[in-house]
Formats: C-alpha cells, structure tokens, sequence
C-alpha cells in the first residue's frame, strides 16, 4: 500500500503522479486508431480535394459553419432517409482537421454534393431567406465579392502533402491553374477532371470573369459526400465496417 | 492559517490576484455579453447584421473562448496563485516579474485569439480555435505558469500540499498535455496564419474529444474544484468534510476523466470498440465526480444555518448543486441510446451550460466575492443585499437557459425521427428550425438576467475596491444596522 | 482566517513589498528575451504573408515594449505597486 503521505509532500512525484494518471486513457484509445487496419474501411473513390475544393474547405472552416453543420450521418433510418448513406471513416481521410461538427442547427451536410444547383447554392449563401424563408442562418455576401488568390494555393497542397495527403509534384505545379480552370467556363479541364473526378465546373458563382471565394464554397458543397460510389458499395467487402452497419 | 507564528503576515505577491480578478469581471462581461448577443442571433437572424466579421459562425468561437479561457482562465489562474501561497504560506516563485508576464502574456493570448476569430483565423475546431502561431505563445505562457505554480509548491513552508493545489496541479499539467497534443499541426508558410492539423479523419476526430471533453474535465472541473476546496471551507469557516474522500475522488476522477471523450462521437465512423469505452468511463465517473460535490456540501455539516444570512456561502453551495446535477445528466447523455436523440441538439447546450453557468461561474462569483475584500483590505464588501440579488436573478437566468434547452434539444430530437402514418419523415429540417424559435427567444431572455446579475457583481465588487460601504439591513435581521 | 486588517487601509502594506520587488538577474533575463520578442515582432510585420499575421506581429512587439517598461519600474526600487 503506498502512503499517500508521499504524494502530498514532494511536489514532484504528485507531478510524476498526475501525469502517469492522466496518460492511461489518452493512450490506450488513441494509439490503436493509427495501428488497427479495421479502422478505416478499403473503398474506392475517395480523392484529394481539389485545389478551388480545398479553397472552399477553408472559408467553410474561417466562417465557422461548423458550429452549425455536422458532416457526419449516424447509421439511423431517418438520417440515412434524410440524408442518405451513413458516414464512412474513409470518406474523411484527407479531411485536416475533421469536420463531423456536433450540433445541428442546420441541417448535416455531409452528403450536399449535388442535391442543390449551383445557382440555388449561391443564392442561399448570399441569401438564405431568399430560397429557404424560415431559415435562420446568417448573410455571406461577401463571399461574392471576394476574390480567391490562386497563385498561393500550391503552399496548402504542399503543407497538406506534408501531413500525409497524396497530392502529387504534379498536383501541386498545376494547382492555381487548376483552380482557376474548374471556375471558368469552357475552360479546358481534361486534366482537371483527370486529377480529381467529378469536381464541379463551370460558372459556379454566376459571375463567370472572375474566381471568387463564392466560386471556392460552391465547388467544394458540391464535392461533398459524392466520392464513394454507394450503389456499388458492399459493407462485407470493404474489410469489417466497425460502425454498427445494420443499425436501423 | 495565514497568520504566521511570530504574528506578522507572511508577504504575499497580492498585486498579480487583484489583476487577474479585474480581468475575470471584464472578460466575464465581455463573454456573456457575446453569448446574449449570438443567442439572440439564432432567434432573430438579422442581427448577424450582414457583416462577415459578425456572423454567427465567426462570434460563437468568441463566445466560447472567451468564457472559457478568458473568464474562466483569468479566474483560474488569479485563484490559484491567491490559493498556493496561502496554503504554502510563501510568496510566488518568480517573484512578480514572471507573475507580470504571465498576467500580461495570457491577456495577449486571449487578444490574438479573439482578434483572430472575428478576422476568420480559426483551425476549425471547437475550443481548441487558435492558430498556431496562438497555440504556441500560450504554450510559453503555460510553461512560465506551471514554473510558478510549481516553484511556490517546491518552496512551501507547510509540510503538506494542500489539496486544492492538487487539483490546480492536475488542471495546469493535463492542459499543458492536451494542449500540446491537439494543436500537433503543419503551418502552410511560417509567416502565415493558416495550418493544418497533423492528424485527419477519425483519428482527428478522437484527438479532439479527447482534448475537447478534457478541456472540460481539466479546466472547467479539476481547476474550478481546486476552487471549491479552498473557498468554500473558508466561507463557511469550517474544515474539508472527508480529507480520505478528497485522495478518493482526486485520483478517480482524474483517471476516469481522460477516457470519457468518444462519448462525442457516438455512432460516427469511431471504430464501436472506441465509442463504447468512452460510454463505459463516462458512466463511471458519475461516482468520482459525486464524491467530490458530497465532500463539497458536507463541508458545511454544522454550518447550514449561514446559508440563511450569507449569500456569498449561497453561490458557492448552489455551484456544487448544479455540478451535481450536471455531473448526472452528462452520464446519462453518454449512454449511446440517449446520445441518438440527444447528440446534435439544443440538449447539449442546455448540459453545457447548466454545468458553465451553474457550477464554473457560480463558484468564480463566490471566490471573487471572497478575494476582493482580502486582496483590497475591506472590512466587508460593499453591498450583501447586491449579491442576493444577483443570485437570484443570475439563478432565474439559468432555470430559463436549461429548461427552454432541454424542452427545444429534445423536441427536435423527436421531430427529426418523427415518421407519418404514410411511413414518410414527418418533417422537413426547416420545419424544426422554425419549432425551435420561441425556445431561442426564452434561452435569450436566461442570458440577458445572467449579464445582468454579472454587471451587478461588477458595481458591487468596484464598489468594493473603492472602499465604499452601502448602509444596509444585514439579510436575516430586521433592523437597519449602520456597518463600519 | 482572518488576514485582513480592520480597515480601509491602502491597498499595499508594508508587509507585501518585498514579495513585489524583483530580483536583479531575472530581470537582465527577461529584458534580453523580451528585447527578441520586440525584433521578432517587428520582423514578423515586416515579412508577414497575410494580414491578420501583420497583426500577430504588431501585437507582439507592443507587449514587448510594453512589458520592457513594466520589468524596468519593477527593477527599480522604490516603485509602487498601487493599480
């Protein structure tokens, strides 16, 4: 039996002490997350976003929707009915920091992509009230108005090539023109759309002259929750699915 | 306890407490203004004005950080320098020029991070929203603040460590833990403010809750106990109830805590094994938490009787009654079959704050009703009648702020699982915003009594420190007594 | 328990100066660390990538002074501790 005279008179082993107490926990949930290979599912389809998508994602996150906004459907009837298919691991893989969220004042969004059109999307931004009248989410017209600087975006993707995200040289060297291209229309976005499919192109802001951070939010809305193929996904084939797969 | 032996007072570092007890007020106003103000923002969404740096979006993180770790750090940090020299009898380690940069260098964490949030520099995710060039200056501060607190242990002239310092020891050591481990991240230019998380996806995702739901154990609980545990036996003038329950629920609750935070992530991507281990904790640490607020209430065995006359004693008692009461609700909220209707809903907020409003600034009130008399040489405070009028008004606001919560997280809950007789969902989201408003507008109206009580705190206490004694009935008597 | 005096007293007493006086060589420390912060600021304005990073810069370089002049009234002897 230790005493516990010991930790009450020396400073110093209480510190030693609360450390070692503190530790146990963190360490025992965590660490298996990165060595046990269930963890995340094998699915095919999950990209890199691209480099206006990645944009996008970081407005998303400076204007703080995810205080609102989770990205993550739980395995129940009515959000799979609502929202569709259940959230993946896999599907955030790339996703640095994650964006689950925890409340939903407004609805999940994790499965947005391609629900709405691009013009419904930015009339939302600027104006929710304008399409949804009972909404109670704020005004972005400043997302309009402000250009997205395309010639700094190839630092990103290199910091997040850094952290593990598989963008490639390649990737990298072609990103501002990239951006610029999925924003433009009838540019030519071969290559693009090679690099990362089924990214949304075009106009996507109404106002095609210019690449705007509107341009940036769209793009990436519009990627969200449409890389995994779910008509030809089998829970049994992508290794052990560790949600409850079969929860109603 | 303070009175040395040869009867002349041991010389304390007093100048750092009363600035970190005028900083608590500001940034305690200041915090709660913004919370009346996005409150409101969610009931009537025009008064997010239309500007990018007032959206909601953008003024929450402000609202959180700045109750958080501006009230709440500045009364944590304050408190546990005023406790740790009285309980070792010595001055500061340090002496106060690092007392001064640890007062000044965490103002200015606080400033970077709120400056930061409204010009839209955030890492995207909740309470840990600092970038890292933030991150790292509150690590420096954090150091210099464990170096102190530390040093004024090691250089202690009683034989023992009293145990509100070991609880403040395990708050300031676990945040320094959770702090380095969640803001691991990869700056994108080392003259810029943007980076991203070293971790992605679900591993991002657990890290987070488990500096997240800590953030709550370690600094909103561990801290705030070491609070309790010195204010709360000085203000009833009566000994800590059970000094073997102290060791008890020190070393449990730490332990526990720790593992509690996939309780966040019930039914995600989480692996199940994950999310049932923090169901499983989160349910055991109802025990260590309880035995705290029995230690805490049965410190006034003998001494219920000022409850009567002494509103001070009031806040203290009422905050261990609510850590009480959110302690059990926060245990039922992890079990997985109550987090499907609860997660994602007002519910939360309401557990939040009855646990923030109702323990966190309840016991800060009732310390810095303590200090400001001891740190400025007032015989009493200005005015008893002002505290009871904001505890009942701040108390008022509370009833409203939980019951209007619980009433709307779980009535959404319902709504979003409600199917029609056709086998269809009953409603659309916007339908369940829109049930939402009339209980947005009562949590409101909880907040706006709560800055109001917290404003008369602030007159009282200033009232204080100038010296100035109102000529009152003292509460219990009913005759007019001309104090001092 | 009762370590407050009777009265409205002045807020410093005789009693708490000392543990308020400041020690010569961790002064000397602390004004060469806080000289680098001032540069590093000053540094961090001038090569910033973006705005609110300027700002960061700006900020550390006022604390810096600012406490330069804190740590100085704090080395001399008789300063007063009054808010």
């Amino acid at each position: 039996m230790i005493k516990h005279e010991r930790f009450e008179t020396n400073s110093i082993v209480l510190l030693v002490g609360i450390l070692l107490t503190v530790a146990i926990g963190g360490l025992v949930e965590i660490v298996p997350l990165f060595t046990i290979g269930e963890t995340i599912e094998k699915v095919e389809g999950v990209r890199p976003l691209s480099p206006l998508e990645l944009a996008g994602r970081n407005i998303y996150i400076a204007e703080g929707c995810y205080n609102c906004h989770s990205q993550q459907v739980r395995p129940f009837r009515d959000e799979v009915e609502r929202y569709g298919h259940y959230n993946l691991a896999a599907e955030s893989i790339y996703d640095h920091p994650f964006q689950w969220g925890s409340k939903r004042t407004g609805p999940d969004l994790a499965r947005v992509g391609g629900k709405y059109s691009n013009d419904w999307q930015a009339a939302h931004l600027i104006d929710p009230r304008s399409v949804v009248p009972e909404s109670i989410m704020p005004t972005y017209p400043h997302l309009a108005r402000q250009d997205v600087e395309p010639a700094e975006i190839g630092a990103d993707l290199h910091a997040l090539s850094i952290v593990g995200v598989p963008y490639s040289e390649e990737m990298i060297a072609e990103a501002a023109a990239d951006m610029v291209a999925q924003a433009t229309p009838d540019a030519d976005t071969e290559a693009l759309l090679r690099r990362y499919p089924k990214a949304a192109i075009g106009d996507l802001d109404g106002d095609p002259t210019r690449v705007t951070k509107m341009d940036a939010l769209v793009a990436y809305l519009q990627s969200l929750g449409r890389m995994v193929d779910f008509t030809t996904y089998r829970p049994e084939l992508a290794g052990e699915a560790t949600t409850e797969g079969s929860q109603p | 306890m303070t009175q040395s032996r040869a009867g002349v007072m041991p010389s304390y570092n007093e100048q750092i407490v009363r600035m970190f007890t005028i900083a608590s007020m500001f940034w305690g106003v200041v915090g709660f203004l913004v919370g009346v103000v996005i409150a409101f923002q969610l009931a009537f969404p025009a008064l997010n004005l239309g500007l990018e740096w007032t959206s909601f979006g953008r003024l929450r993180p402000l609202h959180t950080s700045a109750v958080i770790f501006a009230f709440g750090g500045n009364v944590l940090l304050g408190t546990s320098l005023f406790v740790v020299q009285r309980t070792c009898r010595t001055a500061l380690f340090g002496g106060p020029l690092m007392a001064e940069f640890l007062f000044w260098g965490y103002q200015l964490f606080i400033v970077l991070a709120a400056s930061g949030y409204v010009l839209g520099i955030t890492g995207g995710t909740e309470y840990s929203e600092p970038e890292w060039y933030t991150d790292l200056w509150l690590t420096l501060v954090w150091v210099v603040y464990l170096l102190i607190f530390l040093g004024t242990l090691m250089k202690r002239k009683e034989p023992h460590i009293y145990v509100a310092n070991w609880f403040y020891l395990a708050f300031i050591v676990t945040v320094a833990m959770l702090h380095i481990g969640r803001n691991l991240s990869m700056p994108v230019s080392f003259l810029g403010t943007k980076s991203y998380s070293l971790f992605a996806g679900v591993q991002d995702a657990m890290l987070q809750w488990w500096y997240g739901h800590n953030a709550v154990g370690f600094f909103l609980t561990a801290g705030f106990l070491g609070i309790m545990y010195y204010f709360v036996p000085k203000q009833a003038n009566r000994p800590v109830y059970s000094y073997r329950l102290s060791i008890v629920h020190f070393w449990s609750l730490i332990f526990l805590y720790i593992w509690a935070g996939p309780h966040h992530l019930h039914y995600t991507s989480l692996p199940d094994w994950t999310q049932s281990l923090g169901m499983v904790f989160s349910i055991m640490l109802w025990m260590p938490s309880w035995g705290g607020m029995i230690n805490g209430l049965m410190t006034l065995s003998g001494a219920w009787d000022k409850l009567r006359t002494d509103p001070v004693l009031r806040f203290l008692v009422t905050s261990i009654g609510f850590y009480g009461m959110s302690t059990f609700e926060g245990p039922v909220m992890s079990i997985k079959a109550v987090n499907s209707l609860s997660h994602y809903t007002d519910w939360t907020i309401g557990h939040v704050h009855s646990g923030a409003l109702g323990w966190v600034a309840f016991v800060s009130f009732g310390a810095m009703y303590y200090m400001v008399p001891v740190l400025w040489k007032r015989e009493r405070l200005y005015s008893s009648r002002l505290v009871e009028w904001h505890f009942w008004i701040a108390t008022f606001g509370i009833v409203l702020y939980i019951v209007s919560m619980w009433i709307s997280g779980i009535m959404q809950g319902l709504m979003w699982r409600a199917y029609d007789s056709l086998g269809f969902l009953q409603y659309s989201f916007v339908e369940t915003v829109a049930a939402m408003h009339p209980y947005y507008v009562v949590r409101g109206f909880g907040g706006v009594l709560f800055l109001i009580g917290a404003l008369i705190m602030t007159y009282n206490l200033i009232r204080t420190m100038r010296g100035d004694v109102r000529q009152e009935r003292s509460i219990g008597s009913t005759v007019a007594v001309a104090q001092a | 328990m009762n370590d407050q005096s009777a009265h409205a007293a002045p807020a410093t007493t005789q009693q708490s100066v000392d543990a308020e006086h400041a020690s010569g060589a961790a002064g000397a420390i602390m004004l060469v660390v806080l000289g680098i912060f001032a540069l590093l600021g000053i540094f961090v304005m001038a090569q910033a990538v973006d705005g609110v990073f300027q700002l960061f810069g700006a900020c550390l370089t006022l604390f810096s002074i600012f406490m330069l002049f804190r740590v100085i009234a704090l080395l001399l002897p008789h300063h007063s501790s009054d808010i």
